[in-house]
């Protein structure tokens, strides 16, 4: 507040036309060290109790704009670790959607690294669970197999078949025997499905000769002789 | 206001010091210190204290005072406490001259305002004491709100003239 200021307001306060809040502003102006003798006598007819109202008001003023700016700035501050969340967030979906698009793309096949870890594991799984272990790539089957008449049929297949994924293989392969066995099940197989097709042929032969007999028989019922 | 009075009008007051308290010191304790020295001075200003008055509204002003002179008190005990600013304490602390000029001042202003019409010095009074606005000193005597404006600026005017020539003297 300006000494003009004062003034005008000292000029307000002797016609009495101040406000109490008025008066509480200029008691805090006119108590200063080194004021007007006129200030003086003014600070002296306000009195300590209108000193004392506005150094508690504007104290508590003071504390009441504090804590606002700490709540704006609170705010202000989680607002900001908001944004940067979303803007992370934000750029961080892209990049997954990528990796899936990349993955979607990939060949279906375990590579050989994680096929040899996860050898372990499956041997472990397979022990727990009863089945026969996991052999692993230096322990081939074919090698183990017993000499039998069959197995020479049974071998060059073996022999044949590609090693894409050995670690992974089971150390039950079928025997020679068992093959000879599946291929003997599969020709019966093979053979019923043949007899059950024809003995279908057969039948439906059979009906439509029935039909024609029928007909015939419906056509030639005067001339026949029973 | 006789004892009995007070003592009633004191018991009804307490909660509301002790909030004025509460929310400037944020400590039960200083509230509590607030309320008695509050009331001690309500007591000693007991026998000017006529039935009409707005008892509330003083409290209130003189609880915000005490509030503030007690923090200066509890400001100056901490810094003699650190023991190396005595100095600073000496600037904070009135001295003895000061005190003896300040009483002075003190008893000529209430002599002062003795010397105003009753009329004046019961507006005067009610507007520097009780903080009471114009339009509520209006309400509470039943004055034309331009009467008490007038009296209350002539009596401002008498004390000021008074005070103002025994500073030039």
């Amino acid at each position: 507040m300006t000494t003009k200021t004062v003034n005008k307001l000292i000029d307000k306060y002797l016609e009495g036309k101040t406000s109490p809040d008025e008066e509480r502003r200029l008691a805090l102006e006119v108590n200063c060290t080194g004021a007007p003798a006129e200030w003086q006598v003014v600070a002296e007819m306000l009195g300590e109790l209108t000193l004392g109202e506005a150094i508690y008001e504007d104290t508590m003023a003071r504390r009441r704009r504090r804590r606002v700016a700490l709540c704006v700035g609170w705010a202000a501050a989680a607002c900001i670790a908001f944004m940067v969340v979303m803007v992370v967030a934000g750029h961080r979906k892209p990049q997954q959607q990528e990796a899936v698009v990349l993955a979607q793309k990939a060949p279906a096949t375990v590579p050989a690294v994680v096929q040899r870890e996860a050898a372990p594991v499956a041997a472990e799984k397979a022990a727990v669970v009863g089945m026969p272990k996991v052999q692993k790539r230096r322990k081939p089957r074919v090698a183990a197999a017993p000499p039998e008449p069959v197995a020479a049929e049974a071998e060059p297949m073996v022999a044949e078949e590609p090693m894409v994924q050995p670690a992974m293989q089971p150390t039950m392969q079928p025997s020679t025997a068992e093959l000879a066995q599946v291929e003997q099940n599969f020709r019966q197989w093979q053979l019923g499905w043949t007899i059950r097709n024809e003995a279908i042929e057969l039948e439906l032969a059979t009906e439509q000769l029935n039909r024609k007999y029928a007909m015939y028989l419906a056509e030639n019922r005067d001339n026949i002789e029973i | 206001m006789d004892r009995t009075t007070f003592e009633q009008t004191a018991a009804r007051l307490r909660p509301l010091i002790l909030r004025i308290g509460l929310n400037f010191f944020g400590s039960a304790d200083d509230a509590e210190d607030v309320a008695q020295e509050t009331l001690v001075q309500l007591w000693r200003y007991c026998e000017r204290l006529d039935e009409g008055r707005n008892v509330e509204a003083l409290a209130v002003r003189v609880a915000k005072n005490c509030c503030v002179n007690l923090k200066r008190r509890q400001h100056l005990r901490v810094v003699k406490g650190g023991g190396h600013l005595q100095a600073m304490s000496a600037q904070l602390a009135p001295s003895p001259h000061e005190e003896l000029e300040w009483r002075e001042r003190v008893s000529a202003f209430n002599e002062a305002v003795g010397l105003l019409q009753p009329r004046e010095r019961q507006l005067f009074e009610m507007r520097q004491l009780e903080g009471l606005s114009t339009e509520q000193i209006a309400q509470q005597t039943g004055m034309a709100k331009a009467s008490v404006q007038s009296m209350i600026a002539m009596a401002r005017k008498k004390l000021f003239n008074k005070m103002k020539g025994r500073k030039e003297l």
